[in-house]
């Protein structure tokens, strides 16, 4: 909210020194979050002798990259990658629809029940879903999903975490919009497809990003419900790393910092997005 | 306009085929979508209907067993499969920490694998909770003699008597220590006839600060896990008579103020609990932090492969009252559920009898528990290290099982939390060990 | 295919008020009905399976058997399920507004104009996908005895603290690095939700004479109070129910200091096997989270902007 309006005003100390402190702030914070997976990357180029050597921040140059090799030489890690973005690519464009869908149901068209089938699906939110996970199996064991993709695919592709968020995010869009839209003869559906989505762009990246990051990140639902070595996804592969009584630190962050990346880039592109704009100013499509 | 409409009618008949498309396999045959041959899709419709057309039966086995060299396991199956050409072995290797759950949820939707593998706790509890299959009417049927096994590791998966599954390796524990630093300071190795205060007095040595920064960075021992030492000290956490928790007896009481007199009285020799979250034991007893550690003959594998700097040894766990240690054991089952039983059984009897144990144990997974095959085990390590690895086989003179429960974990954890108070000095050992048997009685007065 | 002949009637203004309604309705189904029909085999029944499972006492080994209210009433005796739960409530009370105010700040600080702007965005985002047990192996080390935390602490000539190991602090630790880690997700949340604010709006309040904080307080505020309100509800349901971080760094511990109800449920359930009682106990969550979001659902009209 850089105000173009700033520079007519006489220069303000007091002001000054508060966004100083604020730069501060949000770099010494910066900071603090950065450090964890920049010690993941030092960590994953140690050796072994020297993880508990020297201090947490010590880095090992030239660095050892043998955790690397020893991942993509002993885990099919691309076959893996490629079953996990199979599958999250189909998930992330699947919620993205049907939840935009009904949040713009629930947000916007009035129908019998509607607010009471809203708490309900809120409801079900509220379910720890630790005591959902046997009930889930025995659903995908009737229809025959487990061991295939579709149980991955099926159990998130109607997510109501999504769908609240799409139903909040379309209550703030300008009514009056919704209003001219109707009076030019605009049906649901058009509104939806060429006005609604294409303005809510913002959100839409950032409802994909974070279904997308679910599906890569998940590890106890594909860890029970695929068993087919072939098919597994990315962090159920690299569970392997680990071992019952001692903990490899630099395998368990290389495959750390292998399976990140990707949500890294993707991030990074996503992020862009969130520049200022004046779409409202006029109607598009 | 036109799109539009298009778009509902698509996008409804698209969620409506992706719930048809999932049903639709179910029906005909699992063999997923990637197009993966039927052989290994595992799903017991397709293989019955496979049984009936070539007379081959599968059979699928989950296990943890040297799950970080999957090679070893899948060794013992290809030398299975070779043995009886009518099994196929539908084989699935997954971590110790995440098996039992996918064994429960299996089992929770009524598709439970033929064959698990299970370790002496949760073995107890999957018995005596009706998942598993009795094995006695099986070791008849088909002459097995039992008498080849250590009888520790055949006891402990027995429930009443009965037995519920077959060791398949077994572990004892014993001191670990590093060599160098008992040359360092003069000392004479750890023996068998050591007592608490030779231990203590050693250890006190070998405790130092190094760097001279006021705070000590090398002990000198780590006290194992806490029911070896009540079984050093004669003590025992419940008594299976009465049905009553018995650790706060004074015997008990005895065992672990000596854990917290090690840790915070004024002759420290052991790191804190707060020292360990710093860097675990086996880590500051690789980097020579740590002179003295009981633990089992897992370690060796990853100690000959990381200690470069120095040697290490084994001997005998230093008595407390008397001199103890634990074994513990893994094993092979047989679900309740099984369609293919009888393929099953021949499995568990291979990968359990001498066969199969050898193959494990020169994987270097453990030791195996038929006798003749465990003899093997110490010539089995090359290079001699360490150099008398022989104890791991006398200590199995008096090494007793640890004692479970069908309620184990829970009252394991119930005596954790009271517990780990009392060992990070912030509650008397006492009162915490009351507090611990209010809540074991309440676990065991559970039907 | 008669829905669709319905449509090319809209413009009509003879239509009567009630036939656009039935169109509204009928519209509302159809945009409802895929999700609705995943949501419905894939979480409504499983819940509902749950809330049975809740009325059984079953080991999940064996068959269930019916038992009514009992596991319901043996809560009313479980001393560590109260302590458990009251854990997690003081976590929810502190850490949730606590988050939504940080991450709002944080999202207005990184929807402006600035040097690095991507930099401090992934920045912030980094610790949401780091893995758990990185983040809490290194917060191990930062308030271990000697850790950084302490070291700090010295330089300041204070004593150093037991961050992790003592029972009256360990939880507010736990909180705090929870805090940290889950700063990112809220963070897009609200930026994206920022992008939605007409700037004509917010520069007719500058012109005003509204400073910063008063155009963020007055004009961007209620635009987002939809957000605010999610970002809280799912806060809420969020702490209520994850227990990763807690688990990696203490495992509930010392005693039950740390121990929050999701962890606790997953322990009776799966642990311990006593599904039937850990369903239970999720039920006594779910209406938990269920006060607190109806209390927020009847304050919401006061402070959320466009509900109606």
């Amino acid at each position: 909210m850089e105000s173009k309006y700033s520079s007519l005003r006489t220069l303000d100390y007091g002001r000054l020194i508060l966004k100083m402190l604020a730069v501060t702030l949000l770099t010494l914070g910066a900071i603090s979050m950065i450090i964890p997976f920049l010690w993941s990357i030092s960590t994953s180029i140690k050796s072994t002798e020297n993880i508990f050597a020297h201090s947490a921040f010590w880095i090992q140059w030239p660095p050892d990259f043998s955790a690397y090799t020893k991942i993509l030489k002993e885990v099919p890690i691309f076959q893996y990658a490629l079953n996990t973005l199979k599958v999250a690519c189909i998930v992330t464009f699947g919620q993205l629809l049907t939840s935009s869908m009904a949040g713009y149901a629930f947000a916007k068209l009035k129908f019998p029940g509607r607010d009471r089938l809203f708490v309900f699906y809120l409801a079900t939110m509220m379910i720890p879903g630790t005591v959902l996970l046997i009930p889930n199996f025995i659903v995908m064991s009737k229809i025959g999903a487990v061991n295939t993709h579709w149980a991955l695919i099926l159990s998130a592709v109607g997510s109501v975490y999504s769908t609240f968020l799409m139903r909040q995010f379309f209550q703030t869009f300008p009514s009056e919009l919704e209003d001219a839209a109707k009076l030019d003869g605009c049906t649901p559906i058009s509104f939806y497809w060429r006005i609604l989505l294409p303005n809510s762009k913002p959100i839409l990246l950032t409802l994909g990003l974070m279904a997308f990051q679910g599906i890569w990140n998940d590890f106890q639902w594909p860890l029970i419900v695929l068993s087919r070595p072939e098919i597994r996804t990315l962090q159920v592969g690299l569970s392997y790393l680990t071992n019952e009584y001692y903990t490899d630190w630099n395998l368990l962050m290389a495959g750390s910092i292998l399976t990140i990346l990707p949500i890294i880039v993707l991030f990074f592109f996503v992020q862009k997005y969130f520049v200022q704009s004046f779409k409202l100013t006029g109607l598009k499509g | 306009m036109k799109n539009s409409k298009l778009f509902v009618v698509l996008s409804v008949l698209l969620a409506l085929g992706m719930l048809l498309a999932a049903c639709g396999p179910a029906a005909t045959t699992p063999a997923g979508d990637t197009g993966s041959s039927a052989g290994s899709a595992g799903g017991s419709v397709a293989v019955d209907t496979q049984a009936a057309s070539s007379g081959k039966t599968t059979i699928k086995v989950m296990s943890f067993f040297a799950y970080d060299t999957p090679e070893v396991e899948t060794a013992v199956v290809a030398a299975f499969e070779k043995k009886y050409p009518d099994i196929k072995v539908d084989f699935e290797s997954v971590a110790f920490s995440d098996i039992f759950l996918k064994y429960k949820t299996l089992i929770a939707g009524n598709t439970p694998p033929d064959v698990m593998s299970m370790n002496f706790d949760q073995a107890y509890s999957f018995a005596s909770l009706g998942a598993l299959e009795p094995l006695d009417s099986w070791i008849k049927s088909t002459n097995l003699d039992t008498s080849i096994y250590f009888p520790a590791t055949l006891d402990m998966f027995k429930v009443d008597g009965v037995q519920y599954s077959m060791p398949g390796t077994f572990s004892d524990v014993v001191l670990f220590y590093n060599k160098d630093l008992f040359d360092a300071a003069g000392l004479q190795y750890p023996n068998k006839n050591w007592t608490a205060q030779d231990l203590k007095t050693a250890a006190l040595t070998l405790t130092k600060d190094t760097n001279g920064d006021g705070k000590i960075d090398q002990f000198g021992y780590e006290y194992p896990w806490y029911p070896i030492v009540l079984e050093q000290y004669n003590a025992k956490i419940w008594d299976p008579t009465t049905n009553k928790c018995t650790l706060n007896s004074d015997a008990g009481i005895k065992a672990l103020q000596a854990i917290v007199d090690s840790r915070y009285g004024s002759e420290q020799y052991a790191p804190t609990p707060d020292d360990l979250n710093q860097q675990g034991d086996w880590d500051m007893f690789m980097a020579g932090k740590l002179a003295m550690m009981p633990t089992g003959p897992w370690a060796v594998g990853t100690f000959n492969q990381k200690i470069t700097t120095f040697t290490y040894d084994i001997a005998d766990m230093p008595a407390g009252e008397k001199l103890a240690t634990h074994v513990y054991a893994n094993s092979y089952a047989m679900a309740a559920g099984s369609k293919n039983k009888e393929a099953a059984w021949k499995f568990i009897e291979f990968a359990t009898g001498p066969e199969g144990t050898k193959i494990r144990q020169d994987g270097k997974y453990e030791i195996s528990p038929v006798k003749s095959v465990a003899d093997g085990f110490v010539a089995g390590l090359a290079g001699g290290n360490p150099e008398h690895a022989s104890v791991f086989m006398d200590v199995m003179s008096y090494a007793v099982a640890q004692p479970v429960h069908a309620h184990w974990t829970e009252m394991s954890d119930a005596i954790d939390s009271e517990l780990n108070l009392a060992l990070s000095n912030q509650k008397p050992v006492k009162d915490a060990l009351d507090a611990a048997c209010v809540a074991v009685d309440s676990i065991l007065a559970q039907p | 295919m008669e829905i669709t002949q319905d449509l090319t009637v809209v413009a009509k203004k003879e239509s009567s008020l009630s036939s656009i309604k039935i169109r509204e309705a009928i519209w509302g189904f159809l945009f409802i009905t895929p999700n609705f029909i995943v949501v419905l085999i894939f979480t409504i029944f499983p819940v509902i399976f749950s809330f049975y499972m809740s009325l059984t006492n079953w080991n999940i080994l064996s068959n269930p058997t019916f038992v009514g209210l009992a596991n319901y009433q043996q809560m009313l005796g479980d001393s560590v399920a109260k302590e458990t739960f009251l854990n997690t409530l003081y976590y929810t009370i502190i850490s949730v507004p606590i988050n939504v105010l940080l991450t709002m700040v944080l999202a207005a600080m990184l929807n402006q104009k600035m040097r690095g702007l991507a930099f401090y965005r992934t920045a912030y985002y980094l610790p949401v996908i780091t893995a758990s047990v990185a983040v809490s192996l290194m917060f191990m080390w930062v308030l271990s005895t000697n850790g950084l935390a302490n070291q700090l602490l010295g330089i300041i000539g204070l004593q150093p603290v037991k961050w992790l190991t003592d029972a009256k602090i360990a939880l507010n630790s736990v909180i705090s690095v929870t805090i940290w880690k889950s700063l990112g997700m809220n963070m897009i949340i609200f930026l994206a939700a920022l992008q939605d604010v007409p700037n004509e709006l917010v520069e007719a309040a500058a012109i005003d004479g509204a400073n910063r904080v008063q155009q963020f307080i007055h004009i961007t505020v209620p635009l987002i109070s939809p957000v605010i309100f999610f970002v809280t509800i799912t806060g809420i349901i969020g702490s209520f129910q994850s227990f990763d971080l807690v688990y990696n760094m203490t495992k509930g511990g010392p005693g039950h200091a740390t121990t929050v109800i999701g962890y606790y449920i997953w322990q009776q359930a799966f642990n311990y096997m006593h599904m039937g009682y850990g369903s239970a106990l999720a039920y006594i969550v779910f209406i938990a989270i269920l006060v607190l979001t109806i209390s927020q659902w009847l304050l919401r009209k006061r402070w959320v902007y466009t509900e109606e």
